[in-house]
């Protein structure tokens, strides 16, 4: 019986979060003891999804849970949960930032009819009849999809970083559609005049992990990498489709798969497979943290594997500079304000 | 989350907040265990009445209790323990303790106090103010379902009506803080339905805005499968005196004050708010156990029931009924009623009834104080009027356990708590009509005027009497025939036929299916509509029926038959991986040592049952690096083992008793958790206050202060006898 494990997984209640839990359960030996912190807004959330995982793996023993509540909208939340996982455990193996989210109004159908005949694949792989709101300020009057996306994974994981080292790893979850992003803009780093905050915030998730990955690997032993899920339905758009809609979206997906698009994985376990590799089977040595990018893909027949991608330039280094500059000064002024509101 | 412990200066001390003199409290008490709190300004008095152990050390005073010596072995460090709990004993004989916790009951006893115009003590406010101050979230400043609890709109909601209801100006830094955060949640429409009755009690909400609560359920024929009277007792005796308030809409006069409040609870001005779409409006933050479809259709139709339908004439006969059965309830438990809120409600209810100068709304309002706590943290209000039996029959079967029972230096301890379990017993029956099982012959959890037996207490109390009547010396207060009767009402609340056969729920038997938990409306709350079979209830029957069974051949086939089909049932409630769930502790240490108990009475240990091995070594495999076990409230909310971020004493305790008594070979492991509960020890013999202990329905949680004490002292002194009591440093 090996030493405990500790896995953390944000908003693990949502498709891909539960289901990297799951995977993880599965992949994970049963004789290894694993404890599953899951993040939740909600205590009722928290409450219903430990029960699901449970039921999950009932066969294992040395399986224990807890909870976190995570308002990703409140820095003095993001704080909060720092200071509990502190508390709470010595040590975290597996750090899944998987809780984000967008501000989407819906879909343009007319732009989606014309998009999926013409281009069939990239309107399966990074739509852009997918309709943003823009300028969304959060109540700590940042970009709010900067916030949640990006701002609360760095604050968090940097406020951990003692339960890290020595080996432990921090998978952070982008998304394909980041290649449609657009260019860094260092005049709003936050995304608040961005049209599309949510698929501009994971290509700055990734220049965020380009700044700081080699450089907290090698002073304290944190292992971060970037991963994306390839196309899965989750709950993410779930509110925009009525059965009709999901039905067209699940044919588009394989219509794209049998064209030869590798990333319609279609279901969030399938999603959960780079994620979870990463954090247990990916090798440093082989599988560098830095300049890959480690989905899950699949082949025409829908079975899945590990597609590594590049996606480092030298001006997304120049951009990464400018990036952590700004985080590290929001970092610094945000918990200077928690600490004059405490009581 | 955990609170920080207590640090002094306390934060009500740091700045401008007056206190009250810590040196003028005093706790009445009577015969049967009544705890009153009063304030002495009399300094004559003052010098007659030198203040006790236990009131300096609730205070946080200087108790001037002794250094004892050292404890090198684990025998002494359990006599120790004794000599330190044996000082708090009140001279009737109790154990008292600050049974506190819950955070949604001032609320209750200040509107009460408002709506009939009573004044509140001028100590009370200023120490409410103090103990609303030193439990705000140290970080959001607000108030939740419990004292650990994250801030909710239940909690901060109420407290903030409390605290400025008690005269802390709005400015104020703790009152701003709690506002910001009220105002953050959305403001108090999204209270869960207690915290929307007590406010429109407070004319602070309208009444239109809250859920129905018809009083014609009661007026229905009982024998429908629905009928409040089929309902778990706590849950239909609030819900009664509700249906009234609710049905009369009755509030409190407006006066600037409360005008100003409903300017600061809400985020909109208050005319501009339809109070009946708000209905459905909870926050997610305080919901632990949603409306179901079933719920919120049933709710429609009370509204139109009751607004296009029901004609006066019913209304008039639900009325009557609600009246006559609150006038019972008084009856049988002398004004104190089942818990705190019935009985700030039932005070409201006679008040418009008869007046204020009524008999029976006089010695309502001579009941508040037997709710009112005082401590160092400042005045709150408790979850029952104590724990007074339950406590003092553990501490005494403790002393017997350990064998102290006969050493001189606690033969006076023994006899006045032997007196004050004789003097608790049930001697008659509830008014007929009051929808009550009989008690006649059982004890209570806290006192005989509260008039409620619970299956577990009654099993603890008679097995406390028989253990003590059988030291040497001692006199026999409670006879056999006297016993008799609790050994007839504990067969009778054994659940048969439908309803986990086998079991013990609490106060009675299952009346009602478990299907009415769909209707549960309370939000805050899981498992409250009926009563459910608990594993430590049944617990503690069969260790009082066993123990029975071992003195008296009375009825004696059918106590071994029950005692049989409860074991059956406790084995059936074992989870795979070998633990209990507990219901009213926390949580799987609890269970396992009242589970292990019980099976161990049955010569069910370790080398010849696999239950209890495997209930060993779920415990075994959760013992900490230091030695101890720790378990966080999240286990009751989970329904699975949280660890606590420290290990504690009582739940270290509680697995140790459960290992002790099981048998366990590997005596290692038990001896590590021994060393740590010797090692947090104090040199007076007693334990420091560390986390909460206790729970009820999932979600919240209440302390019980004495179980550090007694649950401690029991194993260390029960692993001395057992195994060594070789010094273990």
């Amino acid at each position: 019986m090996g030493t405990r494990k500790v896995a953390v997984i944000t908003g693990a209640n949502g498709g891909l979060g539960y289901s990297i839990a799951c995977r993880l359960l599965d992949t994970i030996s049963p004789s290894v003891p694993l404890t599953i912190v899951i993040t939740a807004r909600y205590l009722r959330k928290a409450v219903e999804t430990i029960k699901r995982l449970r039921a999950y793996a009932t066969q294992r023993d040395l399986l224990s849970f807890d909870y976190v509540l995570l308002d990703l909208g409140s820095v003095s939340s993001i704080d909060e949960v720092a200071s509990q996982l502190l508390s709470r455990y010595t040590h975290i193996d597996y750090f899944f930032c998987n809780a984000g989210g967008g501000d989407f109004t819906g879909i343009d159908w007319a732009a989606a009819f014309v998009e999926v005949l013409s281009s069939p694949k990239d309107s399966a792989t990074h739509p852009q009849f997918k309709r943003e709101r823009s300028g969304r300020i959060s109540r700590d009057s940042l970009g709010w999809v900067f916030q949640i996306n990006v701002f609360a994974n760095y604050f968090l994981v940097k406020r951990i970083l003692s339960l890290l080292s020595g080996g432990g790893r921090v998978i952070l979850i982008t998304s394909i559609e980041s290649e449609i992003a657009h260019k860094f803009d260092p005049e709003d780093i936050q995304l608040i005049h961005s049209d599309q905050p949510y698929v501009d915030s994971k290509k700055t998730l990734e220049l965020m992990h380009s700044a700081v990955a080699k450089r907290w690997a090698k002073e304290f032993g944190v292992l971060i990498y970037v991963t994306h899920p390839g196309i899965c339905k989750t709950s993410i758009f779930a509110a925009y489709l009525n059965w009709l809609s999901t039905f067209g979206m699940l044919c588009l997906f394989y219509i794209a798969r049998w064209m030869g698009s590798p990333w319609q994985v279609v279901s969030p376990y399938n999603g959960a497979l780079a994620p979870v590799w990463a954090a247990v089977d990916a090798v440093p040595e082989v599988d560098p943290v830095d300049g890959v990018v480690y989905a899950s893909a699949c082949d025409r027949w829908g079975r899945c594997y590990v597609k590594r991608t590049h996606n480092a330039t030298e001006e997304d280094t120049k951009n990464s500079a400018i990036l952590v500059q700004e985080l590290d000064k929001l970092v610094e002024d945000l918990l200077e304000k928690i600490k004059l509101e405490r009581m | 989350m955990s609170r920080p412990a207590l640090t002094r200066p306390l934060r009500s001390d740091r700045g401008d907040l007056p206190r009250t003199d810590p040196e003028r409290w005093r706790l009445d008490t009577d015969e049967v265990g009544r705890l009153n709190w009063i304030y002495v300004r009399d300094d004559d008095e003052l010098r007659r009445r030198p203040q006790t152990p236990y009131e300096k050390y609730v205070l946080g005073l200087e108790t001037g209790l002794p250094a004892l010596p050292k404890a090198e072995t684990p025998y002494d460090a359990s006599l120790n323990g004794l000599r330190f709990l044996k000082e708090l004993q009140l001279d009737k004989g109790l154990w008292a303790c600050r049974y506190g916790g819950p955070m949604f009951l001032l609320i209750g006893v200040v509107g009460a106090h408002y709506v009939t115009k009573t004044p509140i003590p001028e100590e009370w406010k200023i120490e409410i103010i103090r103990y609303l101050t030193n439990t705000a979230h140290p970080v959001d400043g607000g108030w939740g379902l419990h004292s650990e609890d994250k801030s909710t709109v239940f909690g901060t909601a109420c407290n903030y009506v409390v605290i400025r209801l008690m005269g802390m100006p709005p400015e104020h830094p703790v009152a701003v803080a709690a506002r910001e955060t009220l105002h953050k949640f959305g403001g108090a429409v999204g209270c869960p339905q207690w915290g929307k009755v007590f406010l429109s009690l407070l004319n602070l909400y309208e009444w239109d805005g809250v859920n129905p609560i018809p009083p014609d359920m009661w007026a229905l024929p009982d024998w429908l499968p629905f009928h409040p009277s089929k309902w778990w007792i706590h849950c239909r005796q609030v819900y009664l005196p509700m249906g009234y308030l609710y049905s009369e809409k009755v509030k409190a006069p407006l006066d600037p004050l409360l005008e100003s409040l409903r300017s600061e609870i809400y985020t909109m001005p208050y005319d501009t708010i339809d109070f009946a779409k708000h209905r459905n409006d909870i926050s997610e933050i305080d919901i632990y156990y949603p409306h179901t479809t079933i719920l919120n259709f049933v709710n429609s139709a009370m509204v139109l029931w009751e607004k296009f339908i029901r004609p006066d004439w019913i209304k008039k006969k639900a009325r009557d009924t609600v009246v006559d059965l609150i006038r019972k309830e008084n009856q049988n438990t002398d004004f104190l009623c089942v818990g705190p809120i019935n009985n700030v409600l039932n005070a409201i209810v006679i008040y418009c009834e008869e007046g204020p100068n009524s008999k029976n709304f006089l010695r309502h309002k001579e009941r508040f104080a037997d709710f009112m706590y005082i401590s160092e943290e400042g005045m709150l209000m408790t979850g029952t009027n104590g724990v007074q039996c339950w406590d003092t029959s553990h501490t005494l079967q403790t002393i017997c356990t350990i064998g102290a029972g006969d050493l001189p230096e606690f033969r006076e301890t023994v006899k006045k708590g032997l007196k004050f379990l004789d003097n608790s017993q049930f001697t008659e029956n509830c008014t007929p009509g009051s929808y009550r099982d009989d008690r006649l012959g059982c004890w209570p959890f806290s006192t005989k005027d509260q008039g409620y037996t619970v299956s577990d207490c009654t099993a603890e109390a008679l097995k406390a009497v028989l253990m003590v009547q059988k030291l040497p010396n001692i006199d026999t207060l409670v006879s056999d025939e006297r016993i008799y009767p609790a050994i007839d009402v504990l067969l009778s609340l054994q659940n048969r036929g439908n309803f986990s056969p086998g079991s013990f729920a609490s106060y009675e038997k299952i009346r009602g299916t478990p299907l009415l938990e769909l209707v549960n409306p309370a939000e805050v709350f899981g498992n409250i509509m009926v009563e459910y079979p608990y594993v430590e209830c049944s617990d503690s029957v069969v260790i009082g029926l066993s123990y029975f069974r071992d003195h008296s051949s009375y009825r004696r086939n059918e106590v071994v038959r029950a005692i049989d089909d409860a074991i059956s049932y406790i084995k059936s409630e074992q989870d795979a991986n070998g633990g209990w769930y507990g219901s009213w502790g926390i949580c799987f240490t609890y269970a396992a040592m009242f589970a292990i108990e019980a099976l161990s009475y049955q010569g069910e240990v370790y080398a010849n049952s696999e239950i209890v091995r495997k209930g060993c070594h779920f415990l075994a495999k959760r013992q900490e690096a230091d030695g101890g076990w720790g378990e966080s409230y999240r286990s009751c909310e989970t329904l699975t083992y949280v660890p606590h971020e420290q290990t504690q004493v009582v739940n270290t305790a509680w697995a140790c008793l459960a290992l002790i008594l099981a048998e366990y070979p590997d005596i290692e492991v038990i001896k590590r958790g021994i060393r740590l509960i010797m090692s947090r020890q104090q040199p007076n013999g007693e334990w420091k206050q560390e986390g909460i202990e206790g729970v009820f329905n999932r979600s919240c949680m209440i302390e019980y202060p004495n179980y550090k004490f007694y649950f401690s002292i029991k194993a260390l002194g029960l692993f001395a006898k057992r195994y060594s009591n070789a010094a273990l440093f």
